[in-house]
């Protein structure tokens, strides 16, 4: 209180610093002329008694100073003194000095970049109206997975729900043809109600927005018009108004543009800007149908969200759409669901969850877990920088004993001394907090680019520090000084001038405990830290080791066709095309085999998973075998590697019109007709109605295709051609050196699709394990850095102990002692210090690894390789870091030694 | 951490100054010297300059007040005034002191023993 009250009169009278300069001043003036008086009327001369008035008073001076002080203009003189000081203290000292800010700021910088992204992806708001109050609704189907919305259930809920004030939706985003003026460009389309913009508060660039008047949700209708996307409109209408009230053709379909969007605005995500966005209901143009075909659409691709109505919460707003879902599925449930399907649909289930933070479902899935835990190691290392620099300071703080008994010797005080130790760490810290900064912009930026590499359109996702993170920095950059200086202003402020002026001269081991237990207590926060990223490396590497049943080499490449022209797609002929097509890609010189595949192979594992069961069994969702549906081409298989165990592969005659086939794996045969023959056998894929009497004509050899974490390996492989969206392929191409151009030529020259890009089949699998790569190479980096501060640490705590037993050390090689023996207790003493910590660290590390266990691959968290090379790195790491030491210990020489003192 | 040495001179000096207002009334910085200096018997000659630092620390722990007035000869003076808070302070202090000096007179006695 005391204190409090005397900061602010402080403050309060640093603010009227003149004032009361001014005050003292007539005060002292009148206290002058008043003495002077009385010394008068003593009998003195007016020259005398104004002598002996101002030598009564003492100095003017002094005393303005003393008042200043008082008033706290003394806090800022001895600030700036203080900090010309430890400038001038650190550059005397520039071995420790640099150690020092490397270390702030790879720690600093680490947990900038790391807490950036975690800020960017997880914490920061939508940038929208209140945010706080939406609520957004995706739904779970049986195996937990999440998805959106069909069209029908958002009408359902638009119509039942009672607790939001609006409901909005919207759809995408999906890359398109679109045509400016008959030139075809790709544009990435975006759909949204029209109540969307305004509920949150977005407004027009230019023209206007989506209005509700612009789309019906029941029936569905829509006008065709169309908002334009700012980086869009700038690059293809280079940012001119009149952009505004032209035609464009998006799929095939005129829409009038009527407006553009605000800069940065990327719907309800993080990370994508929309070219173009059309009435949510629109959307069935898209694909060829008419609008009035989305009231029975079964298709869950909506983002549904939800304004809370004021005073409704959270849990209310969800227990009241809860009680109203299985109205609003059976409302949605398309026409043409039976059976199994029927079941299938209706047991989706309803997430409700704080809408605030928008969708990014897949982006998030992948990504916090790893950031968390990235984050959680990151923060230790921060916290083992400390304890490394505190031990540094401390010894730093004893080899300057001298000079800290001289400032106490010539009147500074012990706050002032300890004051002074604080600055020098704050400054420090900041310093390294700067560099960190800076260091965390470029490590954003790669990781970001990393992320995203494979996206081809616009990325808006900002992962670099804003204010947010830079005050955070900041914050922690000063905490960090202050803990790592505590020590050594502590041990400042009970310095006694006497002894430290004798310390020079005495071998007095001053740190000696204090500086062990810092040494030691990083050492296990280093066990704790190297445990947990070795499991990380180990990990992933377990992971590359994965056997996935299919060729690894250099030699699949993956290319991505689209469609040439809107249209195309329609007037190819199956049947006839896909020979032809395949047949083109195997004359090019140096391929071995071409096919195409439905599935992306080796992408993040989602895709269609079927419950396969026997025709001759009654059909039972819940005890199916539940496996990955493929279509593939022939050729598919030798293409990637895996080979044909019994029967065929598929062939051309395997059409639309034949009968349905198709190939199963090793493991799905022994799981479906125990050691049976499975050729010729009937099974049901699925819930289509035209997969429930599909014939088996091969079995194949069990792979891990699509996620290579997926030990699940039941496939069943089904003809391309008979599939209806064969179009929607991809071309699997097993090659040497095959070149993009040389497949654009042959696959365009058919005038139906373009290529878009290709890559080989190790890539994908690489990108595949984006996190597991990127959270082992941060935990390995950061294990390093452990590894190192210790290394550091402990050489500076062993130097600093042979430096303070010279003498006595000297004595005894003058006595005959073995250096040999020197040097094994000067080792023996740091495995010591090495020894307690690894001891005080291990319990700490073996409860720690549960915080990872989810994040590891093929091994538990308490691998045993692991538990035993952790500790083991540390002790290596010490034997290293006090050799040196040791070395020079055996080498003093006895005269020199004795000669110092 | 120990009080600076200074400290323990501003904690005597405030002492005065606080009995001095308590006892006198409003008084200006001069008064309070002299009054400081009479009250010592003359023993205790003060560098009146040190009472102005002094005086702005016990303002700022509201121990004092200050405001403009005219002398006795009518010239403009800061008087300064004793709060309510600063007698409790006052009276915490004194018996404080009382009881240093008191076991300090103790230590300080002629004793019998000639060790």
């Amino acid at each position: 209180m005391t204190a409090l009250r005397l900061l602010l009169s402080r403050i309060a009278s640093l603010a009227s610093g003149r004032r009361m300069d001014d005050r003292l001043d007539e005060e002292m003036a009148s206290h002058v002329e008043m003495a002077t008086e009385d010394l008068i009327a003593r009998g003195l001369t007016p020259v005398e008694a104004r002598r002996e008035a101002l030598k009564q008073f003492g100095g003017m001076t002094q005393t303005r100073e003393a008042h200043r002080e008082v008033r706290g203009f003394a806090v800022l003189d001895a600030l700036v003194q203080d900090l010309s000081y430890t400038v001038r203290s650190y550059s005397k000292s520039p071995g420790f000095t640099v150690v020092a800010l490397v270390t702030l700021s790879l720690a600093i910088g680490a947990n900038t970049a790391i807490f950036s992204l975690l800020n960017a992806l997880v914490l920061r708001d939508l940038p929208v109206r209140d945010p706080d109050s939406l609520v957004q609704m995706t739904t779970l189907n049986r195996a937990s997975e999440e998805d959106y919305l069909t069209f029908p259930m958002f009408q359902a809920l638009a119509r039942e729900q009672r607790v939001f004030s609006s409901i909005v939706g919207a759809w995408g985003n999906s890359v398109e043809n679109v045509e400016i003026d008959s030139e075809l460009t790709k544009g990435l389309v975006w759909a949204a109600s029209g109540n969307l913009y305004g509920e949150l508060g977005i407004a027009p660039a230019a023209g206007r927005l989506l209005v509700p008047g612009d789309m019906t949700i029941d029936p569905p209708s829509a006008t065709p018009v169309v908002v334009l996307g700012n980086t869009y409109w700038q690059r293809h209408f280079h940012g001119d108004p009149a952009a505004i009230g032209r035609h464009v053709q998006i799929a095939g379909v005129p829409y009038t543009i009527v407006g553009v969007a605000p800069k940065g605005f990327t719907g309800l995500g993080l990370t994508m800007e929309p070219d173009l966005t059309i009435p949510l209901a629109a959307v069935p143009l898209l694909f060829g149908r008419p609008v009035t075909s989305y009231a029975t659409s079964g298709v869950p691709s909506l983002k549904i969200v939800g304004r809370l109505q004021p005073g409704v919460t959270l849990d209310q707003a969800r227990a009241h759409l809860l009680t109203l879902w299985p109205a609003v599925l059976h409302a949605a449930l398309p026409p043409d669901y039976t059976g199994a399907r029927r079941d299938d649909f209706l047991a989706t289930r309803l997430s409700v969850a704080s809408g605030r933070k928008g969708f990014e479902i897949g982006l998030r899935k992948r990504f916090t877990r790893p950031l968390l835990i990235v984050t959680s190691i990151s923060a230790l290392i921060l916290l083992i920088a400390c304890v490394n620099l505190a031990s540094l300071m401390l010894s730093r703080a004893a080899a300057r004993a001298h000079e800290i008994g001289v400032r106490l010797a010539l009147g500074a005080s012990r706050s002032r001394i300890a004051r002074q130790m604080l600055t020098e760490g704050v400054l420090l810290s900041l310093a390294g907090g700067a560099c960190g900064v800076l260091l965390a912009f470029w490590i954003c930026r790669v990781m970001t680019a990393t992320i995203f590499e494979e996206y081809n359109v616009a990325i808006l996702f900002s992962g670099t520090p804003d204010g947010r993170v830079v005050t955070v920095t900041a914050m922690v950059a000063i905490a960090t000084g202050v803990v790592f200086s505590l020590a050594p202003a502590w041990r400042a402020a009970k310095e006694s001038a006497t002894e430290a002026l004798q310390k020079h001269t005495r071998a007095v081991s001053g740190t000696g405990r204090a500086g062990r237990l810092l040494v030691a207590t990083q050492i296990a926060l280093s066990l704790v830290l190297v445990t947990n990223s070795s499991l990380l490396v180990r990990s992933l590497a377990e992971l590359r080791a994965v056997e996935t049943g299919t060729e690894r080499s250099d030699d699949v490449f993956v290319a991505y066709p689209g469609e040439a022209r809107p249209g195309a797609f329609a007037k190819i002929d199956n049947d006839a095309y896909y020979p032809q097509l395949i047949a083109r890609l195997e004359s090019i010189p140096g391929v071995r085999r071409a096919s195409a595949s439905l599935m992306k192979p080796a992408n993040d594992g989602t895709g269609f998973i079927e419950v396969v069961s026997p025709v001759a069994e009654p059909l039972d969702l819940a005890r199916g075998a539940e496996s990955m549906r493929t279509p593939v081409s022939p050729g598919f298989f030798e293409a990637v590697g895996i080979p044909v165990v019994k029967g065929r592969d598929f062939a051309w005659s395997d059409s639309a019109r034949a009968r349905k086939v198709t190939v199963i794996s090793q493991s799905l045969e022994r799981r479906l007709f125990g050691d049976a023959n499975a050729i010729g056998r009937h099974v049901r894929v699925g819930v289509q109605p035209d997969r429930q009497d599909v014939e088996v004509v091969g079995v194949v050899a069990d792979a891990r295709l699509y996620d290579v974490k997926n030990p699940n390996t039941f496939a069943a492989y089904m003809a391309a051609l008979q599939d209806p969206q064969v179009n929607g392929k991809c071309l699997v191409v097993r090659a040497t050196n095959l070149a993009l151009p040389l497949v654009k030529r042959e696959v365009e020259a058919l005038g139906y699709e373009k290529v878009g890009n290709m890559v080989t089949l190790r890539y994908i699998t690489d990108r595949a394990q984006l996190q597991e790569r990127m959270t082992a190479t941060l935990a390995g980096f950061f294990g390093g850095l452990a590894l190192l501060l210790s290394a550091i640490g402990l050489y500076g705590l062993m130097a600093y102990t042979v430096a303070q037993r010279q003498r006595e050390i000297g004595i005894r090689v003058a006595l005959g002692a073995d250096p040999w023996r020197v040097t094994t207790e000067v080792v023996r003493d740091g495995l010591a210090v090495t020894g307690i910590g690894i001891a005080a660290g291990g319990t700490a590390a073996l409860g720690s690894v549960q915080l990872v266990r989810s994040l590891l691959f093929g091994i538990t968290p308490h691998d045993p390789l692991t538990l035993v090379a952790a500790p083991a790195s540390l002790v290596l790491v010490a034997l290293v870091a006090c050799a040196l030491p040791a070395a020079r210990a055996a080498r003093t020489d006895p005269m020199l030694a004795l000669r110092a003192e | 951490m120990p009080a600076d040495r200074s400290d323990v001179f501003h904690g005597t000096l405030a002492l005065m100054i606080l009995k001095t207002l308590d006892g006198l009334g409003p008084q200006h910085g001069y008064g309070i010297a002299r009054r400081i200096e009479q009250t010592s018997g003359n023993k205790l000659a003060l560098n009146q300059g040190t009472l102005y630092p002094a005086l702005l620390k016990l303002e700022q722990m509201g121990w004092i007040s200050s405001k403009w007035g005219a002398s006795d000869n009518n010239r403009r003076a800061r008087y300064y005034s004793i709060t309510r808070r600063g007698r409790t302070q006052l009276k915490a202090e004194a018996d404080n002191w009382s009881r240093t000096s008191d076991i300090i007179a103790r230590f300080l006695a002629p004793t019998e023993d000639p060790a």
